[in-house]
């Protein structure tokens, strides 16, 4: 199986917290819906493997927290990354109006010129939605993302987004290929450095 | 030679060759049919737009073919056509039905004279495409003539047989002679190219009259009235002495000034980047009865030609400053080579000792000796790295380097050494730039301008390029580990890189060094926190006491009477508290005076502020946020490694909470300074500051209620504990233990590899700065520095200097290491083209107004060769004119100079160094009732070298 896959990619998913990132990330890992998901510590980590017109590439997706306390731990974890996913909560304004900062974070510490950003809009099954689809769909245009809503409580839009994103990915010239350099904090198999304590 | 082989070459009998013979024929026709030349003719047009020639750009095509074993390059040259209505011209011309091939208008037609840049077939015969077939590079060249007959009669073959009208080059004897011979046929015509090349030129072939007679007795028509030969002519001039007005660079460069300033590059060539200006006089296409030209007199004139054009010659391999600043640094970067191989220590320190023991040692407070570098050994030896400063820049880059490599001891002079420490340490200003924008050299991964690291990558080069290479910066890397060693022991800053947590965005050696600030800083602040403390534990009287006799007669208080300034006081020496800064200890103060006013249960400790206007949840108290922990700062490496380490916990359950617990040392950090800070306080009240969406409705989220989720059962764990009793999170003494062992661990080359993201920065604001200054005459230069730019952004951005594991450096990969050269290229084309159009402007400076010399030097930068207004009578003829007499005269000798006082000041230009002729007719051949056949002959004549080129044309009509 590992003799297929084309290449390791590396997403990153940011957003305020309580917006459903680590929900949306587990609906599209393991297709659940967990309502007891607790809040996330620093950052998490989940792979996944996925086919798009007939390539397969093993996805490393760094999972991160919403809370400004945790924020000055998640900058590292943009180098190397191809696609960055933006979260926002459909009910939630602040949530949306806070997706400026995520940018400036986004391309201060991204390593790759040509990041591919996509703008998720969840939580679109809750009835006091307040962000309209246009609201998203302007600012996507305006920074050149892509954009999608989504539920991650009914699923809608949560793969598609992922495979979007991926297909988007792979079809920008230079963003992945040689990577070897780039890429190497990401490769799952490596198992042979010996490892120190984490520095913290 | 060649001159005579005007037989019939279809007369080759030798069938012993047959097959090969065929088979090379039949290759050649396969090539013509492929390259689609059958029908070439059909879309060639018979007209020549005046300048397409002199401008246009060519295009080629090439094959390999082998002769039996032999193998042979056969090229196809074509000028690349305009977009015109080539097609109607053609029909046009076409209309009395004579077929004429498209070459014979490329011989007669004057516009193809003397294009600028072409292939030298193109100069001789004015041909526009044609076809070359060559011995293959590094193979044997043809020097026999039955050889070349046999490739002759072959390749006529395959002409013939693909209808094929081009003409046809075989290129004979040693290649640098190049010499052709070539043949055409067409519509039944057949035309032969030949050619002369001779070392001397004989008498008669020296000027027109004798070039004319030749060329009738070679179409057989000696009375061919003189007004029937047209004539084409072009005398070159070379000026290559610019005298002192024009020499380029304009001032001497003082060695001393480049070696010697660390803290600037100096951007300009050691040498003349334009070596010739060549001055073509031109007298186009007139009958040869029109001028005299022999033995005895000669009508032309450079002065008196309207026809001028001047074309440049560049220094194919120019030293320029910055440029090899960084090619340099190239150059050494791959080096193996350790600090202690590089250094000779005294011999005290045992071999197999690591350096950064060493380096302890010697830094040791105990150890009287602070300067390993100048120990007396080295002292007493100091053998000067830059022996001869005056005469070093003067020569080129290559002896530049040469003077520090080469020196036997590589040993840089005390004082040197002393001036570069006192240079980075004490007598930099610096003014670290603070960008909250986005700046080139967070793009470039480099280093802030004007900061530490920005002014030692600047040092190295100079040291790297002017001291001795390698060695030079083994002498620099110890001065500074020493420093930086010396520095962390005696809890000094080290200047120029703030105290802020590492920058992510800049280079590795920016943060490392930031890194090691943060260590000083927090060692700083606990020094004050433990003085404090001590004094403390004496007595609070004893600090009151201190109060007492500074400030009169206040009583030592407890107690609420007292202002608040003077519980500033008071407090200032009461200081305990734990990394933060001034600022915060201040809001502290003041949360303290508060403290005082409300105890209830245990009294609240480590408070920074209210949080709005928040109260508990269980009593009526305000909600404050603490002081907390600064979260440890790292660097990217250990971030990685942080990655990699979380990464390989895998994604399931289990390693999810593996990481949730690696990471909650600082959310358990928070929340004891939370409890501390607010005494009676519960898990809600906590969320609300921390996390507030986790809190909504007058209660918690579904979220954090999950029995047994970590934000609960670290709840729980905490003990209420302000910031400055916790355990630290931030061991600044074993960090910056790391930071200085990975430091003083880098070989010199690697020092290279670090500081080059910001070697690269600097020079690319230098040009960019000169783009400025040249837009007018260079307008394309910012994009060249564009270009660059967005090369060194790629390579830079995505190189990883470190491995998996923290603190460990990671040599470059050969594919970085090339693009890096690649850049570099670049930068030396840049930089070279600067200093070409300075020099021009320099030298023509007195050409008129600013825009006037701006266009002109635009002008030369952007064509081979341009063309003068009234020769030499026209604003650039005059000044040309007079750097050529200038030139004269410093070739005259002083005593002749005295006789021939008077002729002095006449104007002047010397003899030609090259004479070209092109002599033109149509003319029946071979007989005199045969059709008028086109003729050529050109000639050129330079003081080595002599060459005929000789085009004749043959109706075989009735032959």
């Amino acid at each position: 199986m590992e003799g297929n896959i084309l290449t390791t990619l590396k997403l990153l998913i940011i957003g305020d917290s309580g917006v459903g990132k680590s929900s949306l990330l587990l609906r599209f890992t393991d297709d659940r819906f967990d309502p007891d998901q607790s809040a996330t510590i620093g950052v998490d980590f989940k792979v996944k493997s996925l086919t798009v017109e007939g390539n397969t590439v093993k996805l490393a997706i760094w999972d991160t927290a919403g809370q400004e306390r945790f924020r000055t731990l998640t900058p590292s974890y943009y180098r190397g990354a191809q696609g960055v996913i933006f979260v926002y909560d459909c009910t939630r304004k602040d949530s949306f109006s806070h997706l400026s900062t995520w940018l400036t974070e986004v391309e201060t510490y991204s390593t790759k010129p040509n990041i591919v950003k996509m703008l998720v809009g969840n939580k679109i099954d809750m009835e006091n939605r307040v962000v309209t689809r246009e609201e998203g769909l302007k600012f996507a245009r305006k920074h050149s993302m892509l954009f999608i809503e989504a539920s991650a409580k009914t699923r809608d839009g949560v793969e598609c987004a992922f495979e979007e994103l991926v297909e988007k990915i792979i079809q920008t010239p230079g963003l992945w290929e040689n990577d070897a350099g780039a890429n190497r904090g990401t490769q799952l198999n490596a198992n042979t450095a010996p490892v120190g304590g984490c520095g913290c | 030679l060649l001159e005579e082989s005007d037989e019939e070459v279809f007369e080759i009998n030798d069938f012993t060759n047959a097959t090969d013979w065929e088979r090379f024929s039949a290759k050649i026709e396969e090539i013509i049919g492929v390259w689609h030349l059958n029908s070439y003719a059909k879309i060639t047009p018979l007209c020549v737009i005046t300048d397409e020639m002199k401008n246009g750009t060519w295009e080629t095509r090439t094959a390999e073919i082998c002769f039996t074993d032999v193998p042979f390059t056969l090229t196809f040259y074509k000028l690349k056509e305009r977009e015109t209505e080539h097609d109607d011209l053609y029909q046009e011309e076409n209309e009395d039905g004579v077929q004429f091939p498209s070459y014979f208008d490329d011989m007669m037609n004057p516009n193809t004279d003397f294009p600028s840049r072409a292939h030298c077939l193109a100069r001789w015969y004015g041909l526009r495409s044609f076809l070359v077939l060559s011995p293959s590079s590094g193979n044997e060249s043809i020097l026999s003539e039955s050889k070349c007959n046999l490739l002759q009669s072959s390749t006529s073959v395959a002409l013939n047989n693909s209808s094929c009208d081009i003409p046809f080059f075989i290129q004979i004897l040693e290649g640098w002679r190049r010499v052709f011979s070539g043949h055409a046929t067409a519509g039944g015509i057949h035309t032969n190219f030949d050619m002369v090349h001779l070392k001397h030129c004989p008498q008669q072939y020296r000027n027109i009259s004798g070039l004319i007679h030749v060329f009738k007795s070679k179409i057989g028509l000696p009375s061919l009235p003189m007004d029937k030969c047209w004539v084409s002519t072009r005398f070159t001039y070379v000026l290559s002495n610019w005298g002192e007005r024009g020499k380029w660079p304009a001032k001497e460069l003082q060695p001393q000034n480049v070696a010697m300033n660390f803290k600037t590059l100096s951007s300009t060539s050691l040498d003349e980047p334009i070596v010739e200006l060549q001055v073509a006089a031109m007298w186009p296409y007139i009958t040869g009865d029109l001028i005299t030209d022999n033995d005895v007199h000669t009508d032309f004139n450079p002065l008196a030609s309207q026809n001028w054009a001047i074309r440049l010659r560049y220094s194919d391999d120019l030293p320029c400053l910055l440029t090899s600043y960084l090619y340099e640094c190239l150059k050494i970067a791959d080096r193996m080579e350790t600090l202690s191989d590089l250094l000779s220590f005294e011999s005290t320190s045992a071999p197999e000792q690591d350096l950064s023991q060493a380096l302890g040692k010697i830094t040791d407070p105990t150890s009287s000796i602070m300067f390993p570098i100048v120990s007396s050994r080295l002292a007493s030896g100091i053998s000067k790295v830059v022996s001869d400063p005056q005469g070093m820049l003067r020569r080129s880059a290559h002896s530049l380097s040469q003077i520090g490599a080469g020196s036997v001891n590589n040993k840089m002079p005390e004082t040197t050494l002393n001036a570069i420490r006192d240079f980075l340490f004490k007598r930099v200003q610096y003014e670290v730039a603070t960008h909250s924008t986005y700046e080139l050299y967070h793009q470039l991964k480099a280093a802030p301008l004007g900061s530490f690291t920005h002014h030692f990558a600047t040092c190295a080069m100079v040291v790297n390029l002017c001291h001795g290479g390698i060695h030079g910066i083994a002498h620099l890397w110890h001065i500074v580990v020493t420093e930086l060693r010396m520095m962390l022991d005696q809890g000094k800053l080290i200047p120029g890189i703030g105290k802020e947590n590492p920058d992510l965005r800049v280079c590795l050696l920016h943060q490392k060094l930031q890194m090691l600030n943060c260590c000083v800083n927090h060692k700083i602040l606990r020094e004050e926190k433990r003085k404090a403390a001590s004094k403390g534990k004496v007595d609070d009287l004893a600090t009151h006491e201190n109060f007492e006799k500074n400030a009169a007669n206040y009583p030592p208080a407890h107690d609420n009477a007292i202002s608040d300034t003077e519980h500033f006081k008071i407090s200032d020496s009461e200081d305990e508290f734990y990394e933060c800064d001034s600022d915060v200890e201040k809001l502290e103060e003041e949360q303290q005076l508060l403290q005082r006013d409300e105890f209830m249960g245990f009294s609240p400790e480590g408070r920074l502020k209210q949080c709005g206007s928040l109260t508990l949840i269980n009593s009526s108290a305000l909600l404050y946020i603490p002081i907390t922990q600064d979260h440890a700062p790292l660097t990217e490496d250990q971030l990685e490694e942080q990655a990699n380490v979380f990464s390989k916990l895998g994604d399931t359950k289990e390693g999810s909470k593996v990481r949730a617990r690696m990471q909650s040392a600082s959310l358990m950090s928070d929340m004891q300074s939370f409890k501390a800070a607010n005494p009676g306080c519960c898990l809600e009240d906590f969320v609300r500051w921390y996390s507030p969406r986790d809190f909504a409705d007058g209660e918690l989220s579904q979220r954090m209620k999950i029995p047994g989720n970590l934000w609960n059962t670290t709840w729980k764990n905490a003990d209420p504990v302000p910031a400055y009793r916790q355990k630290r999170l931030f061991d600044d003494t074993k960090e910056a233990e790391k930071v200085l062992h990975f430091l003083a661990n880098l070989k010199p080359g690697e020092v290279i590899q670090v500081i080059l993201p910001v070697c690269v920065h600097e020079v690319i604001r230098i040009l960019r700065s000169s783009a400025e200054e040249m837009s007018d005459c260079l307008p394309d230069l910012h994009l060249l520095c564009n270009q660059i730019e967005s090369k060194a952004v790629q390579v830079f951005r995505s190189w990883n200097m470190y491995g998996s594991v923290a603190n460990q450096f990671q040599p470059w990969s050969t594919e970085i290491r090339t693009k890096i050269e690649d850049i570099l290229r670049q930068i030396s084309f840049t930089d070279n083209l600067i200093q070409r159009a300075q020099s021009l402007k320099h030298k023509f400076s007195d050409l008129g107004t600013d825009s006037e010399i701006n266009s002109f030097v635009k002008a030369m930068m952007e064509q081979p060769e341009i063309n003068v207004n009234e020769g030499a009578h026209g604003a650039i003829g005059k000044i040309v004119t007079q750097y050529f007499t200038q030139q004269s005269a410093s070739k005259v000798n002083p005593v002749d100079t005295e006789i021939n006082h008077d002729e002095l000041p006449k104007s002047q230009l010397p003899d030609p160094t090259a004479r070209e002729f092109i002599i033109r007719a149509l003319a029946p051949y071979p007989s005199s009732f045969s059709r008028q056949m086109p003729h050529r002959l050109y000639s050129v004549l330079m003081r080595n070298e002599f060459r005929l080129a000789c085009a004749i044309s043959t109706d075989p009509t009735f032959f």
